[in-house]
């Protein structure tokens, strides 16, 4: 049976990681509720819910802050949520050797593109295509950081809405908020600002979280009694990494995604190998 | 704006209610979270169990601070489809009606 003040502080150290990585939670919520005994289905139920938290909590701060994007957030939902409820039901038909396998290879091409843009503090000489225009996608944030107001104009999101379907597919196949593959994204596709990238992916994810989440009420996996516990943890970790963020380095930023993007990809793997 | 506080708010609720029923768990039961039938969640969708809420008792305030915390990024998209109708951005106004369509559609047959 598992220990309440567990379940609080794995919640709230997951909300934190997941707010400043863009990633999500879930990805670190799942793995270490089932060290701590919780059938991995039931982890994986409560874990989805627990996503909306961290992404509505921190999510609230990055709008307010003018960090998160609202229209390109607005354009790529579209994408995320088809493919999060067509990944749902290709997961019917899979098996969860091969789901760990799949997560451990999204997660490795996210860090191999992060990492190729690690000295870049902005994105440079972004030429903005037709449909970037036509969707009017730009904006302004003050960086604390560097002390000024960041003007950026995105670019391709056709292509972008491409990756975020992927993006969709694997958030519905592994229950997860697939964060890491969605900043991965925007920053390589679109060109956006890091901040403004991880901002935009935890206002988005609480979107496809929520179509995820709607499948397991009818599920019969769906535990108050762990739920309740990580809403509260992660929201918690959320809003305070939430406010970390905007005073740290792109650089740092990203440092500290492909740290946590690493740790991931190896317990993926061998849990793929184990299964 | 008003996303924001909607987000704010939505969770602001939601973290009330799950703390208070969190306490009330704690001092009638301990700190062991059971996983016993009268905290699962079985129902026919999202909206069905909306109507069907546990009427009383731990389980009851635990359901409400979930279904609140689930009805935050709905609202949300709610209220972007209004604010685009408001500005009359056709663009947008599709894209999230479509966004919109689609939650209600997985809400309402999950």
């Amino acid at each position: 049976m598992v220990d309440l003040l567990t379940v609080l502080v794995i919640s709230f150290l997951a909300g934190l990681v997941g707010s400043i990585t863009g990633l999500g939670g879930a990805s670190i919520t799942t793995p270490l509720l089932t060290l701590a005994g919780v059938p991995i289905k039931y982890a994986i139920a409560a874990g989805i819910v627990s996503i909306i938290a961290t992404s509505s909590g921190a999510a609230a701060s990055y709008v307010r802050g003018g960090l998160s994007n609202v229209k390109a957030a607005m354009f790529l939902e579209m994408f995320t949520i088809v493919g999060a409820i067509i990944g749902a039901i290709i997961t019917i038909y899979v098996s969860a050797r091969l789901l760990y396998f799949l997560f451990a290879g999204f997660l490795l091409t996210s860090f191999i593109g992060i990492r190729r843009h690690l000295g870049e503090e902005l994105p440079t000489n972004v030429n903005q295509d037709r449909a970037a225009r036509w969707l009017g996608l730009e904006g302004a944030y003050y960086d604390h950081k560097l002390g000024r107001e960041v003007s950026y104009k995105l670019t391709r999101p056709i292509a972008a809405g491409g990756g975020m379907f992927i993006a969709g597919v694997a958030a519905g196949m592994l229950g997860i908020g697939a964060g890491a593959f969605k900043v991965a994204v925007h920053e390589l596709v679109m060109r956006m600002p890091s901040k403004v990238s991880s901002a935009t992916s935890t206002f988005i994810i609480g979107m496809t979280a929520l179509a995820g989440a709607s499948v397991y009420f009818s599920s019969g996996l769906l535990y108050l009694t762990l739920a309740a516990p990580m809403v509260l943890g992660t929201t918690s970790g959320a809003v305070v990494g939430s406010r970390i963020l905007g005073h740290i380095s792109n650089r740092v930023t990203r440092l500290f995604f492909l740290a946590v993007v690493f740790v991931l990809f190896v317990q993926m793997l061998l849990r793929g190998i184990l299964a | 704006m008003i996303i924001s506080w909607i987000l704010v708010t939505g969770v602001a609720a939601s973290l009330a209610v799950t703390t208070w029923a969190l306490a009330s768990y704690y001092l009638s039961n301990g700190s062991a979270l059971a996983l016993s039938d009268e905290y699962r969640v079985s129902s026919k969708s999202f909206f069905d169990y909306l109507l069907h809420l546990p009427k009383s008792g731990v389980a009851g305030v635990m359901a409400i601070g979930v279904a609140a915390l689930m009805l935050t990024p709905y609202i949300r998209a709610l209220a972007s489809l209004i604010y685009f109708i408001a500005k009359r951005d056709i663009k947008y106004i599709l894209i999230t009606a479509f966004v919109f369509t689609i939650l209600t559609v997985s809400l309402l047959t999950s």
